[in-house]
């Protein structure tokens, strides 16, 4: 049989729910049912909370195993993912010391970041630390390492570390195709046009 | 200090001397094929991979090994040491 919850209002903006406790405890078992919420009135928060009971599962032995057996498949699933994770961003890790120079290994080892000279000259620094990620890493700054503005554009489905390789070899290399890309987090595009 | 040891020990040990390398940013880290620049099957290879991923966006660096600066290849080159082809930039 199912049970109503019928909330009360106090005006048709400002609504007040009554948590039926007494109701519930007269219901043999809230843990396997199904809840419906029903519009029943002409504003929005007018609606009736069903519940409809229904019989408890009964689980074999069998079944048991079988959820165990499934558990542990996710947990060897779950523990595979995470050495493939490990060896892929080891390997992209060594990719991206091969093409720092010598300067930029000191800085990215020691500070987690690394400056890097764009095609038109212009200086940017990329932050690379596990906390940034590659979601607005890469600052313009001047000279005197005051952020200009905040940049975003990365490959998607990469290793960290590649991301932040392919972000080095774009600055370098193409530093306009980088700019076009790239959403502005902080600062503007003039400000980028005129440094 | 002790990570970039072993990188170059690694380094070493995947390209053997007179061989140029692809590396493909992936999930993996990086995919690499390197081939033999003598070796006419090699080349037809690494230059199938290479215009395979130019058509899916790929841009394509020329990195020489005692040079960190690279630049943009937009032609398959057969005297480039090593090319590193990262997936295309999105605006974040």
């Amino acid at each position: 049989m199912p049970y109503n919850f019928t909330p009360t209002y106090c005006s048709t903006n400002t609504l007040t729910f009554y948590t039926p406790t007494y109701l519930m405890t007269n219901v043999t078992n809230l843990s396997y049912g199904t809840w419906t919420s029903q519009l029943v009135g002409p504003y929005q928060f007018q609606y009736v909370d069903t519940f409809v009971p229904q019989p408890r599962p009964v689980y074999s032995h069998e079944d048991f195993l079988e959820r165990e057996r499934l558990a542990q498949h996710a947990r060897e699933q779950a523990a595979l993912h995470q050495e493939k994770t490990r060896v892929a961003r080891f390997r992209a890790r060594s990719l991206l010391l091969e093409v720092l120079d010598d300067h930029q290994r000191r800085e990215y080892d020691e500070h987690k970041r690394f400056h890097v000279r764009g095609s038109r000259g212009r200086r940017y620094c990329v932050v690379a630390d596990d906390r940034v990620g590659v979601v607005a890493n890469v600052n313009v700054v001047d000279e005197a390492g005051k952020v200009l503005a905040v940049l975003c554009a990365h490959p998607s489905g990469l290793p960290l570390e590649d991301s932040w390789t392919a972000q080095k070899l774009a600055l370098e290399c193409d530093e306009e195709l980088f700019l076009a890309t790239a959403n502005v987090h902080r600062g503007a595009v003039p400000a980028l046009v005129a440094a | 200090m002790r990570v970039t040891t072993l990188v170059a020990e690694t380094t070493a040990r995947d390209v053997p001397e007179g061989r140029h390398v692809i590396a493909v940013l992936d999930q993996s880290g990086d995919t690499r094929l390197v081939w033999d620049p003598e070796n006419r099957d090699d080349v037809k290879t690494a230059k199938k991979m290479f215009d395979d991923l130019k058509a899916k966006g790929y841009v394509a660096y020329a990195v020489e090994q005692k040079e960190a600066r690279g630049k943009v290849v937009t032609k398959f080159d057969p005297a480039a040491q090593k090319l590193i082809m990262t997936p295309p930039l999105r605006g974040g």
